[in-house]
């Protein structure tokens, strides 16, 4: 598609598309754990 | 204004506000990344000298810039944090930290990848490149010093004491094109004069930076509603966590 540079340009948008969407899924599993602790917790001390 | 700013060190209203901001970042991080990355590869005219290899540059650029723009804010909140000694500056601090260190390697692999066809090599000493991988080393090092001293308060004072020794490497970073003989090219977009890229170049270019930028947004929005959550577990706001959406 974009001639010899092809394997660059996609490796360079894959990864970088790639590692900030492992990074936003990450973050939102870390919130969710956290989040679901914190209502163990207050379950039950309540 | 002072009032509203002041409101702003309070962990449970920052929560909120987080919490208001995430669907509006989400969606606008979406639309400009689809639109963004579609204006980067079909849109977008080849270069007269590069050919199609200098598409990198949608995902370079902006990640280059975030990086730096990511130490700056975190400056700002290491100096708030030690003047005011507001705790809500050092837990933006944390979440932005991996997020400025990742910028930082993304800008490195593509740097790379965008070396190798037009250059010859992944990798060269230049001013560029180096001081950009000394930043890299000073997010790790940051992080690597706040997780190895024992009191979190201790770590945070001497996190944001180390954030701003290494202030001093943005300037070389930005300067390192002009200051040296390098081979990484000039500065295209931050200078003083117009920006030296055709203008059916520069708009995805310029999408792609908002994209980047709205996605920090949201990832600062949502790792810092988690670091609150973790460091206020015992104030009475987080008690009521049923009550939170």
């Amino acid at each position: 598609m974009f001639g010899q540079y092809t394997a660059y340009i996609w490796s360079a948008f894959g990864i970088a598309l790639g590692l900030l969407m492992f990074a936003l899924i990450h973050v939102i599993h870390q919130f969710s754990s956290i989040k679901k602790q914190l209502k163990t917790n207050h379950a039950n001390k309540t | 204004m002072f009032n509203w700013i002041h409101r702003l060190g309070s962990a449970a209203v920052c929560y909120r506000l987080a919490s208001r901001l995430i669907p509006w970042m989400a969606i606008l991080t979406t639309g400009l990344i689809i639109y963004g990355v579609i204006g980067a590869l079909y849109l977008s005219p080849p270069d007269y000298q590069q050919g199609e290899g200098f598409r990198i540059i949608f995902v370079h650029v902006p990640s280059a810039m975030l990086s730096l723009g990511i130490y700056f804010y975190i400056s700002v909140c290491a100096i708030i944090f030690l003047v005011w000694k507001i705790k809500v500056a050092d837990a933006l601090i944390a979440v932005s930290l991996p997020l400025g260190a990742l910028f930082t390697l993304i800008t490195l692999v593509t740097g790379s990848l965008w070396g190798k066809p037009m250059w010859g090599t992944y990798w060269i000493w230049d001013a560029r490149l180096t001081s950009e991988l000394i930043l890299l080393f000073i997010y790790g090092g940051i992080i690597a010093l706040r997780n190895a001293l024992p009191t979190p308060k201790t770590a945070a004072k001497a996190g944001a004491f180390l954030i701003l020794i290494g202030l001093v490497d943005l300037p070389v970073i930005h300067y390192s094109v002009s200051w040296w003989n390098t081979l990484h090219q000039g500065s295209t977009l931050l200078k003083f004069s117009r920006p030296s890229i055709a203008p059916a170049m520069l708009q995805p270019l310029l999408v792609m930076i908002g994209a980047f930028f709205s996605y920090s947004m949201l990832y600062v929005c949502i790792a810092l509603r988690g670091e609150l959550l973790k460091r206020e577990k015992d104030t009475h706001w987080v008690q009521n966590i049923n009550s939170l959406d």
